[in-house]
């Protein structure tokens, strides 16, 4: 649509950042640099920017699909195991947790106090725990329901229903992407999440703040290849001559910012064809970065090359990569079923955390890990969903490293004390990327809408 | 203005209604009041050919504005038809035109392209953007929600026989409770059931009213331009919409049972007549098929009886079930036992595969012309008419709380069923009961659309002026409240609202004032663009992206592949990523290719999965109702464009189309008219002929499919 591009924005309680990106742009910044350019020069425009500065310029989200346990991983319950076996009634925790009633189900799996910190972490996890003093287990963390579709929903877009912006589309509605090769959300899918896509929508924003997804194989970006596989040479030709009639078509109207950004696409998309497939190229990683990540066939070897493919997205200047790895539903066979994931997961993860150490990255990455909710502790053999408390985990940008937030009952049933609902972790986030949930907002059908609703706090005691 | 709320130990303060409906700035807000008649004004030095000229050019001769030239003939025509039926012009009717472009063959062009049914489809998918059209449900599950499809082929078929909008309005809002309640009027209240819906929600009881939550924002949205929506869990912020006025609207829907699924329509009587029309199918058209079959069998049934059957034929008959049939054959109907009736019944196929056994080549293919027959007949059963609506529980609806708060588990004071208060002009009817709800819905939708309908009228107008300009006179069309803004043309917006009731609620006499208007014939260029640098005063043609659909259906039409075949079940085109992030991808099937080429309004419209040649392209997210697409640019659409299958394999149709006519020179202008409806220059020629010398180099592609690719990617192309 070619809205009027002055007349338009403040009237109606928007913000500049969503003028210039409603105007006519998407993820990548080339195009919208072109726009701030001619924009400002015009009407003083702002870019858009931090509230105040970062302590991470990127987010790594570790999205464990299905919820993973926090008794058998994060979450120590010692008096759990003890009274293993027995009935027990949980006061009734309707909607957030699957099961109340029932046998105690204690975790067989050994707690080790790791680190400087002494936190203590399960033996699923022996790489990973390395790694404790740089990370903040939230134990507190509390989510609004426990079914998996809409608990996903929540854990990235802050509400239970569908056609909302996740926090990926947030991130770069409020920063904007730094690399102008590679789009700014790239989601990266071991086993689908609940919900689909809608996971990584950018829901009533522009369609450009959705997340990307590479496929983890083969062609990493859709139609990066052209269908009909014809050389460069001749598509260099075919976009010259586009460039020309596009131009030509552009002289005989007046000035139009879309139909400019429109042109500028074309060289993006063609940059992209060329940079790409070179920043998802994991064959150009020395064998022992690849062994860090546990490559090199065997259970981690999936999501280890996810996770590596992660570090070089970032290295790029991704602002936000989500990665996907599943299915932690452990009703049936809970620990047998949690050993063969963690071990999926745990070389991958603290591969990532050494590697971007070692490479001055992890300072300014944020990497959250997180399921849509945690398990219950009765059951008998598994676990069932449960979100009334759970662990999750930051580590990296901005994060104070051996910190625990929270902590749930001597069952890990209710949080105690220290809750981090699923908005605060969202505030948190936003933060420490350098923004103020209650200030970045998007106006769409009638009001302001922000990432954390009118909820989230951000959890000043895991900042550093 | 202020009330404090404690939550979870947490103090909040949240402002109360923040504008209380007799505040001056909403007594007067300009959308809630009465339609202004307003003064044609009488610009001077304007070409005026409808009213709209009057209004427009008098507003941009106030600001010493000069409108620009005419349009040429060949752009105005690409123009007037992607407006009116999303496909472009043929070449023929191109040249047609060019040959006579005055007024009057335009009118007539104009009249052609409103009887068309492409203006249903075209018109049909703005207006399923307004209601969140989907036919899934939408969450982890996104089941498939049957026969949705019939509402899109009511929304089509309306818009193509132009039914009356406030008609339109009361069948979607309430067609199984009017007087005249119809099948189709019934289906129309699919209306109310496309939102998503959250199948095994943790809470059952936010999931139900989440759904109705949609169904008063979608209709408060849609027909009024209401925010109404925001006032779910406290007083709405920015309007004077209270939270008793959502739950008053709430109670017109909360009776509906949102967990339902598809059923069979109509009332007792249609049923009975589908019951007997299926027993008259059974007497008069499977029976006698079916007995003619069965004389056939019979001589060879008896030679098998008599002889055997021929050598190295096996006998998939016994003795006994061979007589038993030979014995059905022969007896009348009512006469035969339950143990014939079960041989030329239940055992029918393998009795029809025994008679090929005894059957000569001859028999055997007069008996494969009866199957055939058969087969078509079968096809022909009728069906019971069946829809997806939600059933009404009865006249006797339960009372309507306040949810405190929003939640759905604290009940407040009850709510009696009304309008918002500042809309209310004390015209809402009293309910009128029917047999099977409590006519609430009814008395809305006639007040929604009753004799003093400002609201109803102007939402509609200004849609229809959007769709025609790429932009609403008030910008965003779904809020006319206090924070959406003036419009930039009030008195045009009035007129139109007025011109639409005046004409029996017709939109196809307002499409005319608008498409024969001089406004709407400018071009897009303008000599002295700076004069009105945003083009807020319609100077000039305001271009504007085509839609997804638009652009999908207009590479279909140039390739000539496009099928126009309306109605039905949804089609699936081939989608290759469709295992990417659904945990429900299974009920995405394959469609032949001509089936997979039909028209962007019949593609499968899955919440979790969209196809990604709309999607990429701007087709709205379907969680709630679109006002106006987001025009987004990015490297994804560009490589969709560039490298996806869809497009190169429509350049390869082209290109074979292309190639029957004699001469590259020729072949270069064709592209040009089937892709752009114009003829390039001579220097386009030249250009166009460069390319397709280099791009020989490629052995596996056409170089013609090379160039119209080039011009399916071209800013003009895009661009209306």
């Amino acid at each position: 649509m070619n809205r009027p591009a002055s007349s338009f924005h403040f009237s109606c309680g928007r913000t500049r950042r969503e003028f210039l990106w409603q105007a006519g742009n998407g993820f990548f910044g080339t195009a919208m640099a072109w726009m701030l350019a001619r924009d400002g020069a015009r009407a003083g425009g702002i870019t858009p920017s931090a509230h105040f500065p970062a302590r991470a310029k990127h987010c790594i989200f570790l999205f464990m699909v299905g919820g993973p346990s926090h008794i058998d991983t994060f979450d120590p319950k010692p008096v759990l195991n003890k009274r293993h076996g027995e009935d027990y009634d949980f006061k009734p925790a309707q909607g957030v947790s699957q099961k109340g009633k029932g046998k105690l189900m204690g975790s067989p799996f050994k707690f080790q106090a790791c680190g400087q910190s002494g936190i203590e972490v399960s033996e699923l996890f022996p790489h990973l725990r390395e790694h404790i003093d740089e990370m903040a287990v939230i134990r507190g963390t509390k989510g609004d329901s426990a079914a998996h579709g809409a608990a996903s929903l929540q854990m990235n877009t802050g509400f239970v229903r569908q056609g909302l912006p996740c926090l990926g589309s947030w991130a770069n509605y409020g920063l904007g992407s730094p690399n102008n090769n590679m789009p700014g959300f790239v989601v990266l899918v071991n086993g689908a999440p609940y919900s689909g896509a809608q996971n990584w929508g950018a829901g009533f924003m522009p369609s450009g703040y959705q997340g990307t997804v590479l496929k983890t194989s083969g062609t990493p970006v859709p139609n990066l290849v052209p269908a009909m596989n014809r050389s460069r040479e001749t598509q260099r030709d075919q976009l010259d001559l586009l460039a020309r009639w596009n131009s030509e078509h552009q002289a005989r109207l007046p000035a139009n910012s879309e139909l400019a950004a429109r042109i500028e696409a074309y060289e993006l998309a063609y940059r992209m064809q060329a940079h790409a497939p070179e920043a998802v190229d994991l064959s150009r990683e020395s064998e022992s970065t690849r062994k860090l990540y546990g490559i090199g066939g065997g259970d981690a070897d999936r999501f280890g090359k996810s996770c590596l493919m992660a570090r070089r997205l970032v290295e790029r200047g991704t602002r936000f990569v989500q990665l996907y790895h599943s299915n932690w539903d452990t009703h049936g066979d809970n620990d047998k079923r949690h050993q063969k994931l963690c071990n999926q997961t745990d070389r991958p993860i603290a591969g990532l955390l050494a590697d971007l150490k070692a490479r001055g990255l992890l300072e300014e990455t944020l990497v959250v890990w997180a399921g849509e909710f945690g398990r219950t502790p009765v059951g008998t053999g598994g676990r069932d969903h449960h979100a009334a408390g759970f662990s999750t985990w930051m580590a990296g940008g901005g994060i104070k490293g051996g910190t625990v937030q929270g902590a749930t009952d001597e069952f890990g049933f209710h949080v105690t004390g220290g809750e981090a609902h699923v908005h605060d972790l969202h505030a948190t986030i936003l933060h420490l990327m350098g923004l103020n949930h209650e200030e970045l907002t998007y106006f769409h059908s009638g009001r302001d809408f922000r990432l954390t609703d009118v909820f989230g706090k951000v959890l000043t005691d895991i900042v550093a | 203005m202020k009330w404090v709320l404690v939550m979870e130990g947490l103090l909040l303060t949240i402002p109360a209604l923040a504008i209380e409906p007799d505040d001056p700035v909403a007594q007067d807000h300009w959308a809630w009041s009465e339609l202004d008649a307003p003064m044609l004004p009488k610009p001077e030095g304007f070409r005026i050919r409808t009213p709209v000229d009057n209004f427009v050019f008098a507003a941009l001769a106030g600001e010493g504005g000069k409108a620009a030239p005419e349009a040429a003939p060949q752009a105005l025509l690409r123009r007037v038809h992607l407006d009116l039926t999303g496909l472009p012009p043929t070449p023929a009717e191109v040249e047609g035109f060019l040959r006579d472009p005055d007024d009057e063959a335009y009118a007539k062009i104009v009249d052609d392209l409103l009887s068309r049914p492409q203006y249903g489809e075209r018109w049909g998918r703005h207006w399923l953007d307004v209601v969140r059209y989907a036919e899934s449900k939408g969450y982890e599950r996104d089941e498939y929600k049957k026969f949705v499809w019939r509402y899109r082929d009511y929304v089509i078929a309306a818009f193509n026989e132009d039914k009356p909008y406030d008609r339109f309005v009361r069948e979607q809002v309430a067609g199984d409770e009017l007087a005249d309640a119809s099948l189709e009027s019934q289906i129309a209240t699919t209306f109310l059931s496309l939102g998503t819906f959250d199948t095994i929600a943790a809470d059952r009881e936010v999931a139900i009213y989440d759904t109705l939550d949609d169904m008063v924002g979608t209709t408060a949205m849609a027909f009024l331009g209401q925010t109404l929506q925001c006032a779910r869990c406290h007083d709405h912020k920015f309007e004077p919409f209270s939270q008793q006025d959502y739950y008053r609207f709430l109670a017109a829907f909360e009776s509906l049972d949102v967990t339902s699924k598809e059923r069979q329509l109509g009332r007792e009587e249609g049923k009975k007549r589908h019951r007997e029309e299926e027993e008259r199918y059974q007497k008069e058209t499977l029976e006698p098929q079916r007995a003619s079959e069965e004389r056939a069998w019979l001589p060879i049934l008896s030679r098998w009886q008599k002889d055997g059957l021929p050598e190295g034929r096996k006998a998939k008959l016994d003795d006994k079930q061979l007589q038993l049939t030979i014995e059905a054959i022969s007896l009348a109907p009512d006469k035969r036992s339950k143990e014939h009736r079960h041989m030329l019944e239940k055992e029918r196929k393998r009795v029809r595969s025994a008679v090929r056994e005894g059957a000569t080549e001859e028999e055997r293919r007069r008996l494969s012309e009866h199957e055939q027959k058969l087969a078509a007949i079968e096809k022909a059963k009728p069906q019971p008419m069946m829809g997806w609506v939600y059933p009404d529980r009865g006249p006797r609806p339960k009372a309507t709380h306040l949810r405190i708060r929003g939640d759905v588990h604290q009940k407040g004071e009850e709510i009696a069923f009304g309008v918002p208060v500042i809309l209310d002009r004390g015209t809402l009817p009293e309910p009128r009961p029917t047999d099977h709800s409590a006519g609430r819905r009814r008395a809305l939708a006639e007040w929604i659309v009753g004799p003093q309908a400002p609201l109803a009228a102007r939402v509609m107008a200004n849609r229809v002026w959007h769709y025609h300009f790429g932009r609403g006179l008030v910008k965003d069309g779904n809020n006319l409240g206090l924070q959406g803004g003036a419009p930039t043309h009030p008195d045009l917006l009035d007129w139109l609202a007025n011109a639409l009731i005046e004409g029996g609620w017709k939109l196809k006499p307002l499409h005319r004032q608008i498409v024969l208007s001089s406004t709407y014939r400018l071009s897009a260029s303008h000599p002295d663009p700076e004069s009105d640098p945003d083009n807020a005063l319609y100077s000039r043609w305001p271009l504007h992206r085509l839609e997804a659909e638009a652009i999908r259906d207009s590479i279909l039409a140039a390739s000539g592949k496009l099928n126009l075949q309306m109605k039905g079940p949804p089609v699936y085109p081939p989608f290759a990523d469709k295992v990417v992030g659904a945990s429900s991808g299974a009920d995405w099937k394959n469609s032949t290719e001509e089936e997979a080429s039909r028209r962007s309004v019949y593609v499968f419209a899955k919440r979790a999965i969209p196809l990604p040649e709309l999607a990429v392209l701007g087709n709205p997210d379907s969680s709630c109702s679109c006002a106006r697409r987001t025009i987004s640019t990015t490297a994804v659409q560009s490589l969709l464009m560039l490298n996806g299958r869809f497009v190169n394999e429509q350049t390869m149709h082209l290109a074979g189309r292309l190639g029957e006519i004699d001469g590259e020179e020729a072949q270069i202008r064709a592209a040009f008219d089937l892709i752009l409806c114009r003829p390039p220059s001579t220097q386009e020629i030249g250009e166009a002929q460069e390319l397709l010398a280099r791009v020989a180099r490629e052995k596996k592609i056409d170089p013609l499919a090379s160039l119209a690719l080039v011009l399916f990617n071209t800013n003009e192309f895009a661009y209306r």
